[in-house]
C-alpha cells in the first residue's frame, strides 16, 4: 500500500515538470507591453527602446526567434520616438518572422507614412 | 494500520485531481475545422472594481497563447490603436464586427474575455489574492465560436500558530504588497490552467514543434466524441 501510494506521487511528480520548458526567450518584453498601455514620458519611452533594442539584439545574436509581436511593439515604439527607419526595419521583421502579421502591418505602414 | 493511512490520504490526494477532470470530453469540432494560426486578444471587459486590471491582465496573456503555439498580436498596440480609432473602452471595443477586425488585423481568431475577479482581499489574519475570468474564442471569418472556459486561481497567504504571530504577518504582508502586487502572477497561473489544460484547453497552435502530432491525436479524440454522441443518438 505505502509503495503503491509512493509510485503514484512519484509518476504524479514526473509528469509536472514537462509543462516547465517555454519556447521564447521572453526578456523586458511583458513589462513593456504593460507600460506601454498607460501613458508615458519622452524619457520613458527612450529608456524602453533601448532596452527592449538591447534584448531584441541578444535575441539576434543567440539566432532565437523572437517572440510574437516584439518587433511589431517595438517598431511601435520607435515610431512614437520618431525613428522612422527602425519603425520600418522592425516592421518588416515582424512580417518576416510571423507572416501571419502582414495585413495587420501593411496597415500600421500606411498609418506611419 | 497506523502507517498505512497517511499513504491513504496521500493516494486520495493523487486521485482526487484526476477524478475532477473526468467529466464528458469537450467538443474540438468547429476548433479542428476552422484551426487559427493567429489570435486577437482584445482589451478584456473588467468587470472587477480594480482599476486598469483590464491592462494589467492583458500584460499576461500574450505570452501563454504564444508559448502554445500562436501568433499572438502586440496587444499594447492593438489596444492604443483601437482607442485612436473612436473606441474608448474595451466594451466598444467588443461591439467592433469582426469582418472590420478582420479588414484591419487579418487575425483568424478573436479571444474576448470578461474579467470577473481581480486583486486582493485582506483579513486581519489573511490575504486572499484572486482572479476569475470567462473568455471565448471565436472564428473571425465565420463567427462561430471555437472554445470557451473560465480561468480561475486563487493565492491565499496566512499563517503562524499564534494570534499575534497572524496581527504582524497579515501588518508586514499588506506593507509589502503595496510595493509588489501578487495579483499578476496569480492572472498567470489562470493562464495556465486554462490555456495548457489537456483536455479543456486550447489546441496546440502550428508554431509548437508538436504540432503536427498533437493535431493528430486530437482529431482523434474528437472521432471518439462524435462515435460516442452518434451512439447515444441512436439508442
Amino acid at each position: 500500500m505505502t509503495r503503491g501510494a509512493a509510485w503514484l506521487v512519484g509518476a504524479a511528480l514526473l509528469v509536472l515538470p514537462a509543462c516547465a520548458s517555454e519556447m521564447y526567450e521572453w526578456g523586458p518584453y511583458e513589462d513593456s507591453v504593460l507600460s506601454t498601455m498607460h501613458d508615458f514620458s519622452e524619457r520613458d519611452l527612450l529608456a524602453e527602446i533601448d532596452r527592449l533594442e538591447a534584448y531584441e539584439a541578444d535575441l539576434r545574436e543567440e539566432d532565437r526567434r523572437p517572440p510574437p509581436g516584439l518587433h511589431a511593439h517595438l517598431g511601435y515604439l520607435q515610431f512614437l520616438a520618431g525613428n522612422g527607419e527602425a519603425t520600418l526595419r522592425h516592421f518588416a521583421a515582424e512580417k518576416a518572422f510571423y507572416p501571419e502579421s502582414t495585413v495587420f502591418i501593411d496597415g500600421m505602414l500606411e498609418r506611419v507614412k | 494500520m497506523k502507517r498505512a493511512l497517511p499513504s491513504a490520504v496521500l493516494l486520495l490526494a493523487v486521485l482526487l485531481p484526476l477524478g475532477a477532470c473526468a467529466s464528458t470530453p469537450p467538443d474540438y469540432g468547429a476548433y479542428l475545422d476552422h484551426m487559427p494560426h493567429s489570435i486577437l486578444v482584445l482589451p478584456p471587459i473588467d468587470e472587477s472594481p480594480e482599476v486598469d486590471a483590464d491592462l494589467a491582465w492583458l500584460a499576461t496573456v500574450t505570452r501563454p497563447l504564444a508559448e502554445r503555439g500562436y501568433y499572438v498580436f502586440p496587444v499594447a498596440l492593438v489596444q492604443r490603436i483601437l482607442r485612436e480609432n473612436g473606441l474608448p473602452t474595451s466594451v466598444e471595443m467588443h461591439a467592433v464586427p469582426l469582418a472590420k477586425l478582420r479588414e484591419v488585423f487579418g487575425a483568424d481568431a478573436v479571444l474576448y474575455v470578461r474579467l470577473e475577479r481581480w486583486g486582493t482581499s485582506y483579513s486581519v489574519l489573511d490575504s486572499s489574492t484572486e482572479v476569475l475570468y470567462r473568455a471565448r474564442l471565436v472564428d473571425a471569418a465565420t463567427g462561430v465560436e471555437l472554445w470557451s472556459g473560465t480561468g480561475r486561481a486563487r493565492r491565499s497567504s496566512g499563517g503562524g500558530d499564534s494570534w499575534l504571530a497572524h496581527l504582524v504577518y497579515a501588518f508586514v504582508h499588506q506593507i509589502a504588497s503595496s510595493v509588489s502586487d501578487p495579483t499578476p502572477d496569480v492572472a498567470r497561473d489562470a493562464n495556465r490552467a486554462l490555456f495548457d489544460d489537456p483536455r479543456h484547453g486550447l489546441l496546440v497552435g502550428p508554431y509548437r514543434p508538436d504540432f503536427e502530432e498533437q493535431m493528430e491525436k486530437a482529431r482523434e479524440r474528437q472521432a471518439e466524441v462524435e462515435e460516442a454522441r452518434g451512439a447515444q443518438a441512436g439508442g
